[in-house]
């Protein structure tokens, strides 16, 4: 993908700027992934990735390939979503307690259920408790799943240190754990048990 | 027993766990139930979260696009040369109608005898020419019809059903695009 996104650069840079739409073509989709579990909103997500595509083609001629085209847009993305929720006052930062470096152990004392994955409900009810993850989870575990970012381009993108990173995706992925359970439980997804 | 923690079970899941801990993990899988249901559990959020929900919607390129890359404005011979065949069918469609509605309305043909007799005089040499010839000549009807009401009466039709066409472009079509855009 790297190397497509390249030639399309370097078309654009040498005054095809209709190639751009191909750059479109590629990233809208996965950027509104980000967007959207980041505003919450899909007017404003469409809106903000807009505006970042806009200001990543008029940043292209300054861009240095210090990391992959996907790595730099996604940065503006996430950026441009961060202003539209520091601009309607909306939490964004996770407290330090939340950040701290804890163990994370499995529950002591229940059993994980049997879950009727193949279930059609099962990955709609996964994307539904994904978005109901504060903005700081949802972000970094969206770009982890969705953008398929190891940790160091997670680093690169939400610029946070890299223990914040971990520490926050290993929690995102324990909520949305139980929240799935949870939402299993009550909708009947959940096999009768196996094992004592 | 002593469970694997979530750390290790999401390391082993996510491959990213070194050789030691995978083997570890893999030995303690194949007898602990707890842990192997959680281990499948997570493998089965990663595969579901990894499916992206979200399609921006349709049009959105064609709204990017303006914004870093606007299209030269077309002169007006550019866009008359885009819609020649558009033109051309308008006509072709206006030509028929005009002619069948000049049919229906009882508009008819008239001889004039000025010009019968020209025409007359014309092929009678012709066909003297083509007997001198020694070939079989054959008779040559031509009707010469006066035009000058008919045409007028087309010309102003023309104009009124481009214009009409005209201001349903202008007011309907390009309403109707924009909505769908």
């Amino acid at each position: 993908m790297s190397d497509q996104d390249f030639d399309v650069v370097q078309r654009i840079l040498g005054g095809q700027k209709r190639a751009y739409s191909d750059l479109v073509e590629r990233h809208k989709d996965k950027a509104m992934a980000l967007a959207m579990r980041m505003l919450k909103n899909r007017h404003d997500a469409e809106e903000a990735i807009q505006d970042a595509f806009v200001r990543a083609f008029n940043a292209l001629p300054r861009f240095e390939w210090k990391s992959s085209f996907s790595t730099w847009f996604y940065r503006i993305v996430f950026n441009v979503c961060a202003t539209n929720l520091s601009k309607k006052k909306d939490e964004f930062s996770v407290s330090m307690e939340e950040d701290e470096d804890r163990p994370l152990e499995l529950p002591a004392d229940e059993p994980t259920p049997d879950i009727a994955y193949e279930s059609s409900e099962f990955q709609n009810i996964v994307h539904g408790e994904i978005e109901k993850l504060p903005h700081a989870y949802a972000s970094i575990l969206t770009l982890f799943l969705v953008q398929d970012m190891t940790y160091d381009e997670i680093v690169d993108v939400a610029g946070v240190p890299l223990g914040t990173v971990k520490n926050r995706l290993f929690r995102a992925r324990t909520m949305l754990r139980d929240a799935v359970l949870e939402k299993m439980k009550e909708t009947g997804g959940v096999r009768k048990e196996r094992v004592a | 027993m002593t469970h694997l923690t979530m750390t290790q079970i999401l390391q082993y899941v996510d491959g990213t766990a070194d050789y030691a801990s995978q083997a570890q993990c893999t030995s303690h899988l194949a007898v602990c139930e707890r842990c192997r249901r959680e281990a499948e559990l997570h493998k089965k959020l990663l595969k579901a979260g990894r499916q992206n929900p979200y399609k921006t919607s349709p049009g959105f390129i064609e709204r990017v696009m303006p914004r870093v890359a606007p299209q030269p404005k077309s002169s007006w011979a550019t866009v008359i040369l885009n819609n020649l065949a558009n033109i051309f069918s308008m006509m072709l469609v206006l030509g028929i109608l005009g002619y069948a509605i000049s049919l229906k309305s009882g508009f008819k043909l008239t001889e004039n005898p000025e010009y019968s007799a020209m025409t007359k005089i014309f092929t009678d040499a012709y066909a003297k020419i083509k007997q001198s010839a020694g070939e079989q000549t054959h008779q040559i009807s031509v009707k010469v019809t006066p035009t000058s009401n008919k045409t007028g009466k087309l010309v102003i039709f023309s104009l009124l059903a481009l214009l009409t066409l005209g201001v349903v472009d202008r007011f309907v079509v390009r309403r109707i695009i924009k909505t769908k855009l």
